[in-house]
């Protein structure tokens, strides 16, 4: 019985296909108007004649026939060819559509002001030219659906949309759609579009961008499902003003001339975020999804650039930055390259970041406002590139010892941090693990406050490991930061550790694991959590609420077993012995002097106790290998400790 | 069975929706209706007449006097015109009577090809049939 009524269907389907159109051609131009539909339709005067509201003026029209060609209603389509176009409209919608051709460059109107049908109009796109292009006016949303089309304008945009109402670009499922504009014209993308504009669909994009951007949007832009590929760009690969939201897909952006995504508020003023994004102009880029990986290589130029705020709570963000630094004349400052910057705030509570830049100067993050990383945030930055210095005229050069920027003012002068903050941090939670191996390259930064409330940090750098110019505070997460050429944690104003796990490692003497800025009359406060400190404190720390002591030598890559009492807190490995002048040489040199008088000083809340060369067994690694949390341990013997004193090193 | 009989009820209604027409009727400004087939109907402007071609024949409209056009699988349910199942005469253009029918729909099948006046005895109008 089954399959006698699946048989039914398929004859009776196949029955309704059949469809009588009336096919009115007009020039390129032909209007499909169903049978079913056309009603009365009504000659006037010998000059015009009325079909479904479409007027059409009798001595344009070339030819009139019925055939059996099936109608979708509210779709044109457009099949480009060599040198021309045919556009094919369907009658519901034919009195709202005004074509316009000049070989396979099509020009569109769109008259209604309402739905049509229940439905917005979509204009499907298929064929090949290397010479047109689409252009669309209008006043009411619409969508452009592309249907493996390659669409190259060799002097304009491939697309421009003078409609500022919200646009859907759709690549149609198990599609390739390429679209190229022309070198050296007046276009601002290769896709331009005066509205919203809904980037989707389960195809592919390629967008090839030779003049301007790959693709601009003067209002938001929203990405979802679609697989974008811009391959060339002299400007950003993606730019848009009031907001922007990636919320799935894969994005690939490379040759890119500046920015990979930049944002721009709309206005003069910020709307603030709205409900739903409704008429939101924040310049905010909100990412929850899809995939993003993006190459840059432009000087100062950013991954992902906001005028607002950035938010990230889901997706896998691979950008790697390789430009070096820029004088910008107009404020007179050293401009430098980051995988993500926000003229606003920062806030990551999700998805997968690995950010790399190897330009001088070059930052993985950077931002004017606040900082915020929290929940099942990872981020993973490596920074390369050495300092970058100006002279008074400008000149660019760069330096590779630290030590040297200290003759430059700020403006003068950008290196090649981490995660560079000019507002408070905080950290709530997540994984960051950041590396810098260049001068001046400091692992974390904030101008203003720094808190980590939860979370693992794991940084190795060539100078402060984490740095705020003011409070730092660490009230609990896990901390390992191994610095090269200068202070583990540093702040400018008071220290405070009240809990959480601190493993730092200075350069060595005179830089220290925990500096406090004693000579502006702070200090490092030590009121809880568990501390080692390879390198020591900075003098005149106040200690509370448990113990500090001290040892005077310690081996390389040798498990520790650190107790609280009699309980096993940790285990953990130091990366250079305390015998070998400088706590950690790395390859190439660059390590810190010091040596003979540093000490390891260790602190819990109750009494600490180190064994030494203890075999480790289960738990989880923590700090790329260099600790364990939760292990077994066995064997090794006691490391004699002597209590720490706060009058320093 | 009675799923079998509900979809097939569906199925029915689709097709019905997706009924397709038998003619195109043109009414000049007179009234005067003319019904041509919609098989390999073409239609094209030459200056001021509307030419109609089907298979290796045409059918010249003045443009001036077109008033309508509308598809149609009755050629005589068009406004104005004769009921479709009411008894007619057919005449000639001349006037002669060439014969009286059950109802327009059997005179336009016996009918040849060609123009014709039909008269139910209160409404008279002009077809072709093609």
């Amino acid at each position: 019985m089954k399959r006698i009524i699946i048989a039914l269907a398929l004859a009776l389907a196949v029955g309704s296909l059949y469809a009588q159109t009336l096919n009115i051609q007009v020039g390129q131009v032909t209007y499909r108007f169903p049978a079913t539909q056309t009603g009365v339709m009504n000659y006037t005067g010998g000059t015009t004649l009325t079909v479904m509201g479409k007027v059409f003026n009798l001595s344009e029209v070339d030819n009139m026939y019925i055939d059996e060609t099936a109608v979708t209603d509210n779709l044109v389509s457009i099949v480009y060819g060599a040198s021309s176009a045919s556009v094919f409209v369907a009658g519901n919608v034919a009195q709202y559509v005004e074509p316009t051709l000049s070989g396979a460059h099509v020009t569109i109107n769109q008259t209604n002001t309402a739905a049509v049908s229940g439905d917005e109009i979509t204009y499907q796109l298929s064929g090949t030219t290397t010479n047109g292009s689409l252009t669309l006016g209008g006043s009411y949303k619409c969508t452009v659906a592309l249907d493996g089309v390659t669409l190259t304008n060799p002097n304009g945009a491939a697309i421009t949309v003078t409609n500022s109402k919200r646009i859907q670009l759709s690549a149609k499922k198990n599609t390739v759609s390429t679209l190229t504009d022309g070198a050296s014209g007046s276009q601002k993308a290769c896709i331009y579009s005066k509205g919203q504009l809904q980037l989707q669909g389960n195809g592919t994009l390629n967008v090839v961008g030779k003049t301007k951007h790959g693709i601009k949007s003067a209002s938001y832009i929203s990405v979802k499902n679609l697989t974008l590929n811009i391959t060339s760009t002299l400007g950003d690969g993606i730019s848009c003003e009031e907001y922007m939201e990636i919320k799935s897909g894969t994005i690939t952006l490379s040759g890119i001339g500046d920015d990979g995504i930049q944002c721009d508020l709309g206005g003069t003023t910020s709307t603030g975020i709205t409900t739903d994004h409704e008429d939101e102009d924040t310049g905010n880029i909100y990412i929850s999804g899809g995939t993003l990986t993006a190459t840059v290589t432009a000087a100062a130029a950013k991954g992902i650039k906001a005028d607002g705020d950035i938010y990230i709570t889901g997706g896998a963000l691979n950008i790697t930055t390789s430009g070096g630094g820029a004088w910008d004349s107009d404020e007179n400052k050293v401009k430098s390259s980051a995988g993500l910057n926000a003229d606003g705030n920062i806030a990551i509570s999700g998805g997968t970041l690995v950010l790399k830049s190897t330009g001088a100067g070059g930052k993985g993050i950077s931002g004017d406002g606040t900082f915020v990383v929290s929940d099942s945030a990872s981020i993973t930055i490596t920074t390369s590139g050495n300092a970058v210095v100006a002279s008074s005229s400008g000149t660019l050069s760069t330096v590779s010892n630290s030590s040297s920027l200290d003759r430059y003012s700020t403006n003068y002068k950008a290196s090649p941090k981490g995660i560079k903050i000019d507002g408070a941090v905080t950290i709530n939670g997540g994984q960051i693990a950041i590396t810098t191996s260049g001068a001046g390259g400091e692992g974390m930064e904030s101008k203003g406050i720094l808190t980590i409330n939860d979370g693992q940090i794991t940084i190795n750098s060539y100078d402060d490991g984490i740095n705020a110019s003011s409070d730092m505070t660490v009230n609990g997460g896990y901390i390992y930061v191994r610095a090269t050429n200068n202070d583990g944690l540093d702040a400018n104003g008071n220290m405070y550790i009240k809990g959480g796990f601190v493993y730092a490692i200075s350069s060595g003497s005179p830089e220290v694991a925990l500096d406090a800025n004693t000579e502006g009359g702070k200090k490092l406060y030590i009121t809880g959590g568990t501390i080692i400190a390879v390198g020591g404190l900075e003098s005149g720390a106040s200690i509370s609420g448990g113990t500090a002591k001290q040892a005077s030598s310690w081996t390389a890559n040798s498990w520790y077993a650190l107790y609280n009492g009699s309980t096993l807190v940790a285990a953990f490995k130091t990366p250079s012995s305390s015998s070998s002048g400088s706590y950690w040489a790395p390859p190439g040199g660059g390590g810190g002097g010091g040596g003979g008088s540093q000490k390891l000083v260790v602190y819990t809340s109750s009494t600490p106790a180190l064994k030494s060369g203890v075999t480790v067994s289960g738990g989880t690694s923590y700090f790329g290998g260099m600790a364990n949390f939760g292990c077994t341990v066995s064997g090794g013997s006691s490391v004699s400790l002597s209590n720490y004193s706060s009058s320093g090193w | 069975m009675r799923k079998m009989f509900l979809f097939m009820a569906v199925c029915c209604t689709l097709m019905v929706q997706a009924a397709t027409y038998s003619y195109l009727v043109f009414t000049n400004t007179a009234g005067t209706v003319t019904v041509l087939p919609v098989d390999g109907l073409q239609m094209t402007v030459s200056g001021s007449e509307l030419v109609v071609t089907q298979s290796d024949s045409n059918v010249r409209f003045a443009l001036t006097e077109l008033a309508t056009m509308q598809f149609s699988n009755d050629p005589m349910a068009i406004d104005q015109i004769l009921e479709a199942d009411q008894p007619v005469q057919v005449f000639s253009l001349t006037g002669t009577l060439l014969g009286t029918f059950p109802s327009l729909l059997e005179a336009a099948g016996q009918l040849s090809a060609g123009a014709y006046v039909v008269s139910n005895g209160s409404v008279t109008q002009k077809i072709v049939v093609k």
